[in-house]
């Protein structure tokens, strides 16, 4: 597995090509797929340039030793890591489609909020919306989980589910993000 | 001998540096242990111990101290209880325990206001 040193491209990444077609990015001719209409755009190369901030906090997660929090943590895989950089990159793709279509900036808005180490070994990414925010685990095993609140006038409302897929992962952060 | 803990109680809980977000709140995962939410959480309890003492217990550097009131997580469905922790010589240690989850640590971690104790 690449280290987080020389990481600079989604090819660095080593996404499986399967993977990234089913969100919507072609790897090998740097296209994204419109969730939308369906259409595929030319995207650039991609790289970590527009998620320097992201990048840099999960490369200062990858340092945390073992009982970092001080209750018995264990220090940060290195495939959460990886993981949280791809769906972040394939994420960034997927809203490259979009802005296309709708020149709304949508695809400066998805660095999360804050990214949070989790005590396992994981790594949880955060966005907030104007209605919704959106906690999502990655976990060392590559399964991902979520608690999404929905906040009102009334007060918090809140869902949470375990053992997601990619794509549902991609949906709720699409939602919060257009919403 | 047990102590009696009131909802009025403090509770201190140390919060690793990198469980606060940019706008200086507490993530959820503060509460958590290992993997999952902690049905089990570790506390200190405020009047039987210092701030001072409770942040010297954290093993590492960094971390900063968390406060909660005991009728906080009591309201959420957790019981509050005494455990003093006798091989670490610590009678303040507390349990705030009972079946938790995601949305249980982010009310949890919303009661949590930071003190300005950061151990080194």
């Amino acid at each position: 597995m690449a280290t987080l040193d020389r990481i600079e491209t989604l090819d660095d990444l080593e996404v499986p090509a399967q993977t990234a077609r089913s969100f919507g990015v072609n790897p090998t001719a740097n296209l994204s797929q419109s969730p939308v209409t369906g259409t595929w755009y030319p995207v650039p190369k991609p790289s970590f340039h527009d998620l320097q901030v992201s990048f840099q906090r999960l490369k200062s997660l990858s340092e945390l030793e073992s009982d970092w929090d001080s209750y018995g943590a264990e220090p940060i895989s290195s495939s959460s890591i990886h993981l949280a950089l791809q769906f972040l990159v394939v994420l960034r793709n997927v809203f490259a489609g979009i802005s296309n279509e709708k020149s709304n900036g949508l695809s400066q808005k998805i660095e999360p909020y804050a990214i949070i180490p989790v005590p396992n070994g994981g790594v949880q990414l955060e966005w907030r919306g104007s209605t919704k925010d959106l906690e999502l685990e990655v976990e060392p095993t590559g399964v991902f989980s979520y608690l999404l609140i929905d906040k009102h006038t009334s007060g918090k409302t809140f869902k949470e589910q375990s053992g997601v897929s990619l794509a549902q992962a991609i949906g709720l952060v699409c939602k919060i993000l257009i919403d | 001998m047990l102590e009696p803990i009131s909802n009025d109680d403090e509770l201190y809980r140390r919060i690793a540096r990198d469980f606060i977000k940019p706008d200086g709140s507490v993530s959820s995962k503060a509460f958590y242990f290992k993997g999952k939410p902690d049905p089990h959480i570790s506390v200190d309890l405020g009047r039987l111990t210092t701030k001072q003492d409770s942040i010297n217990r954290a093993r590492k550097p960094g971390c900063r101290l968390g406060i909660l009131t005991a009728g906080d997580p009591r309201s959420y469905g957790f019981v509050v209880r005494h455990d003093p922790d006798v091989q670490n010589n610590n009678f303040s240690h507390s349990l705030i325990e009972g079946e938790n989850t995601k949305e249980l640590c982010y009310k949890l971690a919303e009661s949590t206001k930071l003190s300005s104790f950061i151990s080194s």
